[in-house]
């Protein structure tokens, strides 16, 4: 499930569901390598704190990476927050706002395609030059319950989230 | 408190309330209200000896509270570094947690035998990197057989796991011979969703086992030369 | 190389007027080491050349009773789908004459490319260097 808005008045903090008072929230400030490495293994460890499950919480961890590589790669810096809200869903569930001060993916739906970034395929000799494969978003999308980005003046956010089953 | 006027040297106008007063300020001091210690004792102005003594005492008292203000700043700063180094050394920890996660070591188990274990949590990045390395390593030690032993990996995009594959057909296609082990049946499972092809790639189910089977089949290589029957 | 014998030069041009083949013009020496041919390519293999280098190493496999021709690619950057059907027609053509071809010095990039693409080199072996390769054409005998 893809939601997309393209509205520079408003400003990215905005989130689709509210926030329970139950929830509690780290953020992880991402600039550079080292930062991603930080965030994933502090996801996992959350995930599986939270009751995810090993694999779901590897899963978890797998797409906060993405994420905070492409803010590494594209977004300039930024931060992730991972929000673990007991009122989410049926269950509750984490949620993984990827929020960035740089600019908008110009193409989404071309981005989320596998051996692709948002200018189109990448050259298969590239991926050995540390491009990696294209895949990072279409993980996520295939990883994560729901997905929304959101763009604004000031920078870009990607939320996803993950149900606890 | 009484004042008095300068007597003739060496006679001292003593009162019981001076000495009252010493006490008093020296018990303010053992509790540490070292404030109205010093608002007692400021009220002497007498010249006498004993005020001498009263003199040296609200002296000591304020080197006292100077010192123990210095103190407490110190040991203020002190605990605030403290807490700083808490902080960064739990940022390295946990860094060189997920460096060692992230450095996956292309290990030569023996003369063009390479291994190459994965553990923690494999992205894109991480996959096309380790290609790039298994590859280029390959290459520079001529090595005839890779071992790739995933046994560490709990969950892997389905792109992710098509990449492995994609690996071990290229170590095929330098000329080695490509083992995949510790396929768990989570893995299992995201192979087959993705209707994987994987003839000519050994899949075994742990890292002892491949070896083991390496060992077999490359027996007589490793015997000594006298041991050999050619 | 362990061992080797004569050095010569491509030559059996395919149009008789000019006394050397185009191959031996761009230096694309053939080299015979005992009873196999090793070619290293240094130069993009396009039209032309390619043809001339199949019908040279048909001829030399022919003269030499060649059992194997080696390609050594190390110095190729890039393998599109054209070079791989090149690479696979000489194999074939090579297995016509009885021989068998060794394609050595794959680079990583270009290998993981071929994968991406999903060209299959089908009629040529792969070894990651010259002994490997004459190593198992031995073996084939």
């Amino acid at each position: 499930m893809v939601t997309g808005s393209s509205d520079p008045g408003r400003p990215v903090e905005a989130l689709a569901e509210p926030v329970s008072p139950r929830a509690e929230e780290r953020t992880f400030p991402v600039r550079a390598m080292g930062d991603v490495l930080i965030a994933r293994k502090r996801a996992q460890e959350l995930g599986v704190q939270f009751g995810l499950g090993s694999r779901r919480a590897t899963e978890l961890a797998i797409a906060v990476s993405e994420l905070a590589t492409n803010i590494v790669k594209y977004g300039i810096h930024g931060e992730v927050a991972l929000v673990l809200d007991p009122a989410v869903g049926v269950r509750g569930g984490i949620r993984v706002i990827a929020r960035d001060i740089g600019p908008p993916i110009r193409n989404l739906e071309v981005a989320l395609q596998d051996g692709c970034d948002d200018t189109g395929p990448i050259d298969p000799a590239l991926v050995l030059r540390r491009g990696g494969l294209g895949t990072g978003l279409g993980a996520v999308l295939r990883f994560a319950d729901l997905f929304e980005y959101q763009q604004g003046e000031t920078g870009k956010a990607i939320t996803v989230t993950f149900y606890r089953r | 408190m009484p004042k008095k006027e300068n007597g003739p040297a060496g006679i001292v106008e003593f009162t019981q309330s001076r000495l009252e007063d010493l006490v008093q300020a020296l018990a303010y001091a053992a509790i540490d209200d070292f404030e109205a210690c010093l608002a007692l004792m400021k009220g002497t102005l007498v010249g006498d000896s004993f005020a001498t003594l009263e003199g040296g005492f609200t002296d000591f008292l304020t080197q006292l509270v100077g010192a123990k203000s210095d103190l407490n700043d110190a040991l203020v700063q002190a605990e605030e570094a403290n807490r700083n180094l808490e902080a960064k050394l739990e940022t390295i920890e946990r860094q060189q947690a997920a460096i060692r996660e992230l450095s996956t070591p292309i290990i030569e188990v023996w003369t063009g035998v390479l291994c190459l274990p994965v553990v923690g949590i494999v992205d894109s990045q991480r996959s096309a990197e380790m290609t790039e390395t298994l590859l280029e390593m390959i290459v520079a030690k001529q090595a005839r057989t890779a071992i790739v032993d995933i046994t560490g990996i709990d969950a892997m995009d389905t792109k992710t796991a098509d990449h492995f594959i994609k690996m071990a057909k290229a170590v095929r296609l330098l000329g080695a011979d490509c083992i995949l082990s510790g396929i768990n049946p989570g893995i299992a499972q995201t192979l087959t969703h993705i209707g994987v092809d994987l003839t000519g790639i050994r899949t075994l189910r742990n890292l002892r086992d491949a070896l083991q089977a390496y060992l077999r089949e490359h027996h007589a290589e490793h015997l000594r030369p006298a041991d050999r029957r050619v | 190389m362990k061992r080797s014998t004569a050095v010569s030069m491509g030559s059996g041009g395919s149009d008789g007027s000019v006394g050397r083949s185009r191959a031996a013009d761009q230096n694309l020496a053939i080299i015979q080491i005992r009873n196999c041919l090793l070619v290293s390519i240094q130069t993009e293999l396009h039209d032309r050349l390619a043809l001339d280098l199949q019908e040279s190493l048909m001829e030399r496999v022919r003269i030499a009773d060649a059992i194997g021709v080696i390609l050594d690619v190390s110095a190729v950057e890039v393998i599109d789908s054209y070079i791989t059907r090149i690479l696979n027609d000489i194999g074939k053509s090579v297995r016509f004459m009885g021989a068998e071809c060794y394609i050595v010095g794959i680079r990583p990039a270009v290998a993981m490319t071929l994968i991406e693409m999903g060209v299959e080199l089908d009629s040529v072996h792969t070894a990651l260097n010259l002994d490997l390769a004459l190593e198992r054409l031995e073996l084939l005998q």
